[in-house]
């Protein structure tokens, strides 16, 4: 049997085909709700963006309008770092340089302030969010949300709530464009904070542009292991490939 | 979308909805799940009508998309294909190419094709698509296809018996 009789075959196989169970209408509509979810979604996010920035300017305005020290009491260690406290302070230690320790002196003592510090990633990223789904079409029905890892100063990414046989939970994408600026302590394009969630896969991959895709799969709480985890390295070569 | 675009999916949605299923019937086994795989694509172009800037791509992306989705499938437990050494029994038609039974037995033998083979036969065979298109469609090297192509032959016809017997030639 030659090419032409097999694919006779394979044609003659589907010839019988029943009415479709679906109409344009079925997708538009489909397409309409999945569209109206993510926009709720990204509504949500920059709401909780707008709420989580306020109590920021909440707590620096508090930091900045302490006073320096209190009778009996040692005093803070300056925001800025660029001079000695009053009299009686002890000398504030080094600025951290691991990022991640950056991320979490948010309380209590203020980080030092920097072009680079790291921050939530915004809303969920439209954009990242329809790339993902070219690669990894399992997510093409999940809703998308914003990512929930330390994003540097100018990345965008977005998060999605997967399942992968019996591993379930999250896989989040981060994109940190070669534009983004510098990590001060490295000199070099910052990357996302590594995850903390036991169980957590993450690759990242320099992009074509010269900016890095990180993609982070964490397991849910009872999940066997990390879904897609064994896919992320190629997922994250291609998603690079396109940025 | 605006109404013009909204025209465009829907000429583009009646020219190819029925070759999307098809494609994805062989893909599955299952007209039911292949109407699934067929929305679930066609949603996905919808959703990104506007900014898909080369429309001559959207063929492959909706190829793509629903391949993906059978071998992505493929790999979840509860969905997982079994395979076995066991040469199931098969309708032998006089008419290969018109037997109902002959189709039946095409089905059946693809269904136990492991899916990324599969996927290339199907591509080639029913999409007519040549080997760097399909490689392009996958993801893969050129190379890759025309091993999977044979191999996935290899596998179609020990599924099949004797029912197929002059596949033997093609590859």
């Amino acid at each position: 049997m030659d090419e032409t009789r097999l694919a006779e075959v394979f044609r003659a196989a589907v010839a019988d085909a029943p009415p479709a169970g679906f109409d344009g209408a079925d997708v538009r509509a489909e397409s309409a709700r999945l569209a109206g979810r993510a926009r709720e979604r990204a509504k949500l996010g920059a709401a909780l963006a707008g709420v989580v920035a306020l109590i920021g300017v909440g707590v620096a305005a508090g930091l900045t309008s302490e006073p320096t020290s209190q009778p009996g009491q040692l005093a803070e260690a300056p925001l800025s770092g660029n001079g000695t406290g009053g009299p009686g302070s002890v000398p504030h230690e080094a600025a951290p340089t691991d990022p991640s320790r950056q991320e979490r002196g948010s309380t209590g003592t203020a980080a030092p302030k920097s072009e680079y510090s790291r921050q939530g990633c915004g809303a969920a990223d439209r954009e990242l969010a329809s790339a993902l789904a070219d690669e990894l079409p399992a997510v093409s029905g999940a809703e998308a949300s914003s990512a929930d890892l330390g994003c540097p100063v100018g990345a965008r990414g977005v998060r999605f709530q997967v399942s992968d046989g019996t591993n379930s939970g999250v896989l989040e994408v981060v994109l940190v464009p070669a534009t983004a600026p510098a990590d001060p302590a490295t000199g070099r394009l910052p990357l996302v904070a590594p995850s903390d969630d036991k169980g957590a896969a993450a690759v990242t991959a320099t992009t074509r542009a010269g900016g890095a895709m990180t993609l982070v799969s964490k397991p849910a709480t009872g999940s066997t292991g990390a879904p897609f985890a064994e896919q992320l390295s190629d997922i994250a070569a291609r998603l690079a490939a396109r940025y | 979308m605006d109404q013009r675009d909204e025209q465009e999916f829907a000429e583009y949605f009646t020219a190819r909805r029925d070759a999307v299923r098809r494609a994805a019937y062989l893909l599955c086994g299952d007209w039911h799940r292949a109407d699934d795989l067929a929305q679930t694509a066609f949603v996905a172009v919808h959703r990104r009508w506007r900014k898909i800037r080369d429309r001559r791509a959207l063929d492959a992306y909706v190829r793509r998309t629903v391949v993906r989705a059978v071998i992505d499938e493929s790999r979840r437990p509860w969905r997982r294909e079994r395979f076995t050494d066991q040469v199931p029994e098969v309708a032998v038609a006089d008419d290969i190419g018109d037997s109902v039974a002959t189709r039946e037995a095409l089905v059946d033998a693809l269904r136990k094709v492991p899916p990324r083979q599969r996927a290339v036969l199907v591509l080639r065979f029913l999409e007519g698509l040549d080997v760097a298109s399909s490689a392009k469609i996958l993801r893969c090297t050129e190379g890759t296809v025309k091993s999977q192509t044979a191999r996935g032959l290899e596998s179609l016809r020990a599924q099949l018996g004797d029912a197929l017997d002059d596949l033997r030639s093609a590859s």
